[in-house]
């Protein structure tokens, strides 16, 4: 059937799909060593992503597709998906099912099968059925649906391999498919026998094809003739009458029994007592204990942080300065006689020490937190609590789980934003997760503002943020047409964090940082050193000195610094370090000054990575127009902190 | 067969107005008042009182006035019903007085079909009374049961009942989920204003309260048989008099 003989050498193509935090990511990372970052979140996987992975001395190319719950909806994600499953010629499609929601997950594999799919099924996190107290009978499941089942545990990595030599030895012989079939309702069933004779030769099945016409699905429709279509459309009227209802819930009612019928005859259940994970869920969602229990954790959340994080740092800067640098700096001081290469390594050594100081005791302290939250399966149930609130700025719960990431880091936020389903809250959420103060700016905030000014000045700089998140959804939501679609959104289990993949996820996200700001850092840090050295340093500060002094009320070096915040918003700092020569900002600055420094760079801009993202997902008119209002935003808040915070000390 | 009748609307307004009669007790109809409320002449009345004699859907003695066969009556009383479930809907959705409300439904009763009045009382939560306080005669095709929007119930277990949304992507969002008429869910948490949680084939899922209102669920028994499916919308059949 599949025309894959003929190409011999060309790699096989292997589909991942599923429902959201079904597993896939896991599945593929696994498969293909390429590292996704793995969530316990719906829709995490917003792109189809490909990785190429060798099986047998043959390449074979897998394909990770958005998490659907079916191939029918008009949302975005499930048009795309569908899409790519119609154009592209796959050797093989795994559909990863969650084995705790069976039942519901087997509704898209009927659909797979219905299309004519090569479907293997993944049963995932099979470890998870005995906390449930229930059981499946893989033999019978097999059975039930004609095609193979294998077990897996994909964050473990157990039984990858073996569904992914399922689905190659599949591929590799197609005359093997006896799958099951949907049994619809009596007038269903007339219908499609009515539409099967008119359908054109085609590879998909001509069962699939005709429930797809009935339903009224498009991409289908525009492949058969007029004629069909108007006894299609008779048809439809018919059972439509019969039923009283829409002829799509009808069938969607038939794939749903037969899913039913089959997750009944191979699921066995015992008894089950909430579990201790399952009445922390419950809390998480409900008013009376939701709300403490969220202010706790990200109380909690900020004095680790804040402590933690602040010895650490303080240990880490104090290692270099007193015991690295200075034997360092004088053996290079009395070897070579060139000021540009001591300066050089000066400035190397200062970057490397500020990178340090910074990314390790806040950054990765907050991702280690950020990913415990996202694989509990805590964010979707801060969505659902504060789903209320949400309303008050135009959004729904479900853009909450971008704006928390947003306190990790804008980018992957705002590709998070994909996953909402219209453009209007796309473009509200994306402009406010520029407000929200990422790992970055809370290592500023809470790094220089709490440490060096006082934790209230730190905790002005959230409330004022805050106060601006919902200032500006308010104004959003009311000058961008359109309205939003209510909340529909799977909670999942909670699930005990596991270390490794923990470890996993914040060392792909240290990486980034650690790989591009470092470098970056560090070629500023030696311009730096140069541009002081040549005596160049005030060109660049001289120009900014009626905004950083003139309404801001800064030193003058901080415009440089102000510059180098917009690469990467950490690098504010670093260079405030360096340009002032100083870690203990206290010396140089006034409390104030630190303060509405901070403030600013918390506000002003979104950095250089934020900004290409913008640029891509909304476009480049919005990504310069988020610059200007936020730039707008910064003076005007860092302005009026100065005066008034002046006026009252004085 | 009932269905088979095509009744003027002039013809319908008749066995309205006798049936209205007959509803306030009054054994016949005369001529003379009938005459009155409908805002015509005796002559008239007597004429159309014969035709629909000659229909055997009206009892009619010269003189003395004018009785409802049974299917008279069947038809009159799904005359009556569409009226006042109308004017339910005119006062209570449209927000039109109660008098403009009167005049429209007697226009549109004449033109809707029963499926659309049966899925009209549903949507309205199969309301008893009409604006004027006068009962809703039940109609013989649809199910009774009392339903409620997902969004006002109880934590407890409900049976999906309807569908409806003024967006076909809730819809569909809801069918590949499973949110079907005719599956049982639970709703494990409702807090006012927020969302609903709701446990439907072993998964939770969170609704918005604007979502759960496009839902219609009646209550289920904590156990008991699968109750019996419910085709509304068949032509009904009213039998012949």
């Amino acid at each position: 059937m599949r025309d894959t003989a003929l190409k011999k050498n060309a790699p096989k193509k292997l589909a991942l799909i599923g429902n959201p935090s079904a597993g896939k990511s896991a599945m593929f990372s696994q498969m293909t060593g390429i590292n996704v970052i793995i969530s316990n979140i719906p829709q995490t996987t917003v792109m189809v992503q490909q990785g190429l992975t060798r099986l047998h001395g043959h390449d074979v190319l897998i394909y990770d597709l958005p998490g659907v719950y079916s191939v029918t909806s008009v949302s975005e994600d499930e048009a795309a998906t569908k899409e790519f499953l119609l154009s592209t010629p796959l050797d093989g499609v795994i559909d990863i099912v969650d084995a705790t929601r069976l039942e519901r997950n087997l509704y898209l594999t009927l659909q797979l099968i219905e299309l004519g799919l090569p479907v293997v099924v993944a049963l995932n996190q099979v470890d998870l059925l005995r906390t449930l107290d229930l059981d499946i009978n893989v033999a019978d499941l097999e059975k039930q649906l004609g095609t193979h089942v294998v077990p897996t545990i994909a964050t473990q990595g157990e039984g990858v391999h073996v569904a992914l030599e399922t689905a190659y030895d599949y591929a590799e012989r197609p005359q093997e498919q006896a799958h099951r079939q949907v049994s619809y309702d009596d007038h269903v069933e007339r219908a499609l026998a009515a539409i099967i004779p008119l359908l054109p030769e085609t590879t998909l099945p001509k069962r699939g094809f005709a429930a797809r016409l009935l339903e009224g699905d498009t991409d289908f429709e525009s492949r058969v003739d007029t004629h069909t279509l108007s006894r299609v459309k008779e048809l439809r009227e018919e059972v439509e009458r019969a039923h009283g209802e829409d002829v799509a819930v009808t069938i969607a009612r038939g794939r749903h029994s037969t899913a039913a019928l089959i997750a009944t005859a191979v699921l066995a259940r015992k008894v089950h007592k909430p579990t201790l994970a399952e009445k922390f869920g419950d809390a998480a969602t409900r008013p009376r204990t939701g709300y403490p229990m969220l202010v706790g954790l990200i109380g909690g959340m900020l004095a680790l942080i804040f402590y933690v994080g602040g010895s650490l740092s303080h240990a880490i800067t104090t290692f270099f300065g007193e015991l690295v640098f200075p034997p360092l700096y004088g053996v290079v001081d009395a070897q070579v006689a060139n000021p540009f290469i001591t300066s050089a390594v000066h400035s190397t050594l200062l970057a490397l020490a500020a990178s340090l100081a910074i990314a390790i005791p806040y950054i990765l302290l907050f991702f280690i937190f950020l990913a415990v939250l996202e694989d509990v399966g805590y964010l979707p149930r801060v969505a659902v609590l504060l789903d209320r609130q949400a309303h008050i700025i135009g959004l729904h719960g479900r853009s909450l789980i971008p704006l928390l990431f947003g306190y990790g880091c804008s980018v992957p936020a705002i590709m998070a934003t994909r996953a909402l389903p219209t453009k209007k809250e796309r473009i509200i959420t994306t402009v406010l997760i520029t407000l929200i103060p990422c790992s970055a700016r809370t290592a500023i905030i809470l790094g220089v503002a709490a440490t060096y000014a006082g934790i209230p000045y730190a905790l002005a700089i959230y409330l004022i943020s805050f106060v601006l998140i919902v200032a500006s959804g308010r104004l959003l939501r009311s000058t961008i047409p359109g309205r939003t679609p209510g909340l529909v959104l799977e909670i999942p289990l909670v699930r005990r964090p596991a270390v490794i993949p923990i470890l996993k996820k914040t060392w792909l996200r240290m990486k980034e940082f650690l790989y591009i700001a470092v470098p970056l850092l560090v070629a500023g840090s030696i311009l730096f050193g140069w541009l002081e050295l040549a005596g160049l340093s005030q060109f660049i500060e001289a120009p900014m000195a009626p905004i950083t002094v003139g309404i801001l009320g800064l030193p003058a070096f901080t415009g440089i610094c102000l510059i180098y915040g917009v690469l990467r918003k950490e690098m504010a700092i670093e260079m405030l370090a360096i340009a002032s020569g100083t870690f203990v900002f206290s010396t140089v600055m006034t409390p104030v000054q630190i303060f509405v420094f901070c403030l600013v760079v918390t506000l002003y801009v979104p950095c250089l990575a934020t900004f290409g993202v913008i640029a891509r997902e909304l476009n480049a008119r919005w990504a310069v127009g988020i610059s200007i209002f936020t730039i707008v935003l910064a003076l005007v808040a860092g302005g009026v902190a100065f005066r008034v915070l002046t006026f009252v000390h004085l | 067969m009932a269905q088979d009748y095509e009744l003027s609307s002039s013809e319908e307004e008749y066995l309205e107005a006798i049936y209205t009669r007959q509803e306030g007790k009054a054994q016949v109809a005369t001529t003379r008042e009938l005459a009155t409320c409908l805002g015509v002449r005796d002559a008239s009345v007597t004429e159309m009182l014969k035709k629909l004699s000659e229909k055997g859907l009206v009892n009619y003695t010269p003189y003395h006035g004018a009785t409802l066969t049974k299917t008279g009556c069947e038809i009159a009383t799904k005359v009556k019903r569409k009226h006042r479930l109308l004017e339910r809907f005119l006062v209570d959705i449209c927000g039109i007085g109660k008098r403009e409300s009167h005049k429209q439904a007697c226009e549109i009763e004449h033109v809707i079909s029963d499926e659309a009045i049966d899925n009209l009382s549903a949507q309205l939560g199969y309301p008893s009374t009409c604006p004027g306080g006068s009962a809703i005669p039940a109609s013989g095709t649809e199910d009774q049961t009392p339903v409620s929007k997902l969004s006002e119930v109880k934590e407890g277990s409900y049976m999906i009942r309807f569908l409806t949304s003024p967006e076909p992507e809730t819809i569909s969002r809801l069918c590949s989920l499973g949110l079907i008429p005719g599956l049982t869910v639970r709703v494990l948490q409702t807090v006012s204003g927020g969302p609903l949680i709701i446990e439907m084939k072993d998964t939770q899922i969170a609704l918005g309260r604007d979502v759960a209102d496009s839902l219609l669920v009646s209550p289920e028994e904590a156990e008991g048989g699968r109750r019996r499916r419910t085709r509304r919308g068949a032509p009904s059949a009213a039998t012949a008099g």
